[in-house]
């Protein structure tokens, strides 16, 4: 009788282990996206600069992107926004400019893949700042990448843009 | 580096604001170093380049030199114009500085003290502009 009881425990006890580490299993999964590597939907801004020549790209991610929805649904949706700060080429540069005088907005609406270089994205400086856009306020990373990044490729134009951000503070 | 690459400060813009940022490349072989090291130390006082580089890379080839700035050490030459001593003061007056988790940051834009540093302001201030008054217009 003490046997099986004991055997019983035993039983229960190793499903428990198996579900603890099932758990951990898709704790670790879930945690572990490429944060190095990113494909996501987008606000782009190029723009040069005359202090250095260069021509920067601001790319400000949507997290959690639901296209079936529309870009002011997705805003309305963000908690925070993070914002790369690259230099690109002239040809790439170009490029976004077309794209934007196409729809006439100064933001453009894109899928976006992003190779950063630096292994740990977030020692990049980062400076946080609130914008605002279309009347909502969000919290905003930018992060100093500049020339520390070895790709940045527009997947998909999405045909929609927003003509402003405003830096609040 | 290669040579022909000009040394240079980080600038970028946060949604409709610009900054000159606080990091930047100084390329050794340049030919007169002490001139670039100044130069480019003078952007983080705050002063903005008065030239237009159209070549996209940064290099020598297609600067334009602002009008009036043709013997200044932001522009064509080595001479420091008086015109920015007053930016680099509208500068230490536009720096309300917040203290957060990354240490002091930097919060104005440098279109608050200096319009020839605003993107697609070509033409920047002439020393006998008058700077001030306008800049106290515009706030």
């Amino acid at each position: 009788m003490e046997i099986n009881r004991q055997h019983i425990i035993m039983r229960n006890l190793n499903k428990q282990t198996k579900l603890l580490v099932l758990l951990l299993s898709m704790f670790f999964f879930i945690n572990c996206h490429n944060k190095e590597n990113f494909q996501e939907i987008a606000l782009l801004d190029s723009y040069t600069v005359h202090q250095n020549g260069r021509y920067n790209l601001n790319i400000y991610l949507l997290d959690k992107y639901n296209k079936r929805k529309s870009l002011k649904e997705n805003l309305e949706s963000q908690d925070s926004i993070r914002c790369y700060i690259l230099i690109v080429d002239k040809k790439k540069y170009n490029h976004i400019e077309k794209l934007k005088e196409k729809i006439h907005k100064q933001y453009i609406l894109c899928d976006v893949s992003v190779k950063l270089v630096n292994d740990k994205y977030h020692e990049f400086k980062v400076e946080k700042n609130i914008i605002k856009i279309q009347n909502s306020k969000f919290k905003c990373d930018f992060y100093m990448v500049f020339d520390d990044f070895d790709s940045f490729k527009i997947n998909t134009f999405l045909n929609d843009g927003i003509d402003s951000i405003h830096l609040v503070e | 580096m290669p040579d022909s690459k000009a040394s240079f400060v980080n600038s970028f813009s946060k949604g409709d604001s610009y900054f000159i940022g606080n990091t930047g490349v100084i390329n050794n072989k340049s030919n007169n170093i002490t001139k670039t090291v100044i130069h480019e130390t003078l952007h983080l006082l705050g002063l903005s380049d008065r030239y237009d580089d159209f070549s996209g890379d940064g290099s020598p080839r297609g600067k334009v030199t602002h009008s009036g700035f043709e013997n200044d050490i932001m522009g064509g030459g080595n001479d420091v114009l008086g015109v920015h001593y007053e930016n680099i003061i509208n500068f230490g007056k536009s720096l309300p500085r917040n203290e957060n988790e990354n240490g002091f940051q930097y919060n104005s834009s440098n279109s608050n003290y200096d319009r020839a540093s605003k993107t697609g302001l070509r033409n920047g201030n002439k020393p006998t502009t008058h700077y001030h008054e306008e800049s106290k217009q515009a706030n």
